[in-house]
């Protein structure tokens, strides 16, 4: 079964640039974007059980500064359903802030990435984590 | 009937010649008047202490004439006065000033009445007395007494004066009028018992100790409270001051209280100023801090900010490249390219800015450090990145330092840096690191051989973004050497450097030896 990655960004640009990466380094790679508040609390509260439901998620890549609602509210409901409590969560963020990396982990987060400003290394980065974080699932 | 003796005709007193000398060397005459027989007698002394001459003829009235005008009508007085009480008569007459041949200027004049068997009062007998000397002896003392009173009373000060029992004499007005006392009140009085005293019991006990050591010879001086009219108060400066006889046996104590209220409430008023201003420069630190504190978030957040988009640009510039290589021409590539190297320069820059505003945040933690071995751990990491033209590097035996590790190597990885770059087009790239102890800091050197600056268009070396070379010719974005100024700052040192345009630069910090 193809994997599935849910990419939660309200950017458009940072989206693409994920996107693309993610595809160029597996195509078989299925990519739902959500960008607004609206479309994430919808998919979260319209779900499925994971056990009837095809359409399961591998990996959550999830922006933690978005304009209309904050990664750690959507990392926290996603962590109280039961059909997203094993799923791997990454937080994305352009800046370390300590204090962020710390509460990322606390809501539940499996990692913390900082998205590089030069695409060489962004696409060189998600790459390897996204290659890694679908395999350790798979297992 | 009123007798008057204007008239009467003064004669001589058969006196002898040793009555004479007594009353010469007493300084006093003796006369008499008889009413019945209107006589008067006068002993030769009377006449010499009125100056005049015993063997011309003189009446009563000549004699006054010589005495103050005022002092006629009151003689005459006095004798009707005694004729009808019989009471002794005294009076000190001033002779009229103007008689320049005159040389006594008082006389008292004393008289007692004679009686007859039906106690009628017929006559009087008295005597003249010069009272010039005692007078004057009298006069200087009531003078002397009155400078000291009013030296005694003028005084701001509390001042007294005790026998060596501590038993109150006197008391200075100053001192009266602030405890609402009268002298009668509290004369004789012990010390320690009168009303100024009674402020607070330990007081009073601590003056009846003071009074006892300056009783023993002891000045004896304290500060203390005492308490005035209407429950006043008073910080005073108390000394009591012992005076001694001769054979050094105390007489006397004298003490004396200075008031310090106002001293004391400036000395409050400066400790108060001082408070404030202390508050002041807290407060101002605490906006300056704060003022910081916003602009290193602000500085952190706009190139966090500034991130995103350029991700954006360096990407699709990177993915244009790449998927519509074809599709380019020469120029088109030539465009793309200066878009994507400038994209990566400003990556840097932003990358720099954020590791400045990092370190200007972070706070210091010092650790023993091997300086030798940072530097050594700097050099192979450099030599591995810059492996064209390395240059030759001299190190000295550093010593160890107390710093902060992280930061420490970010001033070697930036000084190191500098050094590598600025002399890598040197033909015989050199770069010599020493250190010495100057006074209580050590100092380190950095030097190298490379294209230097000139000392004179080198300020703000240390400022965030101040080049002094361009970018064309080599790399950089500013921001390097005042992190190395914020490092050092933060340690408590100091930092600068010496150039010479083409022969090479030298930069110096400073790390105290000790943090306090």
């Amino acid at each position: 079964m193809n994997k599935h990655i849910l990419l939660i960004d309200d950017s458009a640009e940072d989206a693409e640039l994920a996107v693309r990466t993610i595809r160029k380094s597996d195509s078989s790679v299925k990519v739902t974007w959500i960008q607004t508040a609206q479309q994430t609390m919808d998919l979260i509260s319209n779900y499925n059980d994971p056990l009837v439901d095809s359409e399961s998620i591998d990996l959550v890549l999830l922006d933690i500064k978005m304009f209309e609602l904050s990664g750690f509210d959507v990392l926290t409901k996603l962590r109280s359903r039961i059909f997203s409590k094993r799923i791997p969560i990454l937080m994305l963020s352009s800046s370390k802030i300590e204090k962020d990396i710390a509460k990322a982990y606390e809501l539940g987060a499996n990692g913390y990435v900082q998205k590089p400003a030069d695409y060489k290394e962004y696409n060189a980065m998600m790459t390897t984590l996204c290659q890694y974080w679908l395999r350790i699932n798979k297992a | 009937m009123f007798y008057s003796i204007e008239n009467l005709v003064i004669d001589k007193m058969p006196t002898s010649r040793f009555d004479d000398q007594v009353e010469t060397m007493a300084k006093i005459g003796s006369w008499s008047i008889d009413f019945e027989k209107s006589e008067s007698r006068w002993s030769l002394n009377s006449f010499n202490l009125h100056g005049l001459d015993s063997n011309k003829i003189w009446t009563w009235s000549a004699v006054f004439n010589s005495y103050e005008d005022s002092t006629k009508l009151k003689f005459n007085d006095l004798v009707n006065q005694m004729i009808r009480d019989h009471h002794p008569i005294s009076i000190d007459l001033k002779i009229n000033q103007s008689e320049k041949s005159i040389s006594r200027l008082i006389l008292r004049v004393q008289a007692l009445p004679i009686l007859n068997e039906r106690n009628e009062c017929h006559g009087m007998i008295g005597v003249f007395q010069d009272i010039e000397d005692s007078l004057n002896h009298k006069n200087l003392l009531l003078d002397s007494e009155r400078r000291f009173k009013a030296i005694f009373n003028q005084s701001f000060q509390f001042v007294g004066l005790l026998k060596a029992d501590g038993s109150l004499i006197e008391a200075n007005e100053t001192a009266l009028d602030f405890g609402g006392i009268s002298l009668e009140s509290v004369k004789g009085l012990k010390f320690w018992d009168t009303p100024w005293f009674q402020y607070k019991a330990e007081g009073k006990l601590q003056l009846k100790k003071a009074i006892q050591s300056a009783g023993k010879g002891r000045l004896i001086r304290y500060e203390t409270e005492i308490i005035g009219v209407g429950g006043s108060t008073l910080t005073v400066d108390l000394s009591i001051r012992p005076i001694l006889d001769e054979k050094g046996a105390v007489m006397y104590l004298i003490p004396e209280g200075r008031d310090i209220s106002d001293k004391r409430e400036v000395h409050q008023q400066l400790i108060d100023l001082n408070k404030e201003l202390e508050l002041k420069v807290e407060n101002r630190t605490r906006e300056l801090q704060q003022t910081n504190e916003d602009l290193e978030s602000f500085a952190y957040s706009i190139s966090h900010d500034l991130r995103a988009p350029l991700r954006a640009i360096s990407g699709f510039s990177q993915i244009l490249e790449e998927e519509y290589n074809e599709a380019l021409d020469e120029e088109g590539h030539r465009l793309l390219n200066v878009i994507i190297g400038n994209s990566q320069k400003m990556s840097t820059l932003i990358d720099d800015l954020l590791l400045f505003s990092r370190t200007s945040r972070k706070e210091v933690i010092r650790t023993e450090i091997n300086a030798s071995r940072v530097f050594e751990a700097v050099i192979t990491e450099l030599r591995n990145e810059n492996k064209h033209n390395f240059p030759i590097i001299n190190c000295d035996e550093l010593p160890i330092v107390f710093a902060d590790s992280g930061m420490f190597k970010q001033v070697i990885v930036n000084l190191i840096g500098n050094a590598i770059k600025y002399s890598s087009k040197a033909n015989n790239p050199t770069i010599n690191v020493s250190c010495k102890k100057v006074d209580k800091a050590y100092e380190f050197c950095v030097s190298d051989n490379g294209i230097g600056f000139d000392v004179n268009n080198s300020k703000g070396l240390f400022q965030v973004f101040q080049r002094l070379h361009s970018s064309k010719n080599f790399e950089g974005t500013g921001v390097g050497l005042s992190i190395v100024k914020k490092i050092i700052d933060k340690h408590g040192g100091k930092v600068w450097a010496v150039g010479v345009p083409n022969e090479g630069a030298s930069f110096y910090f400073t790390l105290p030896l000790y943090y306090e």
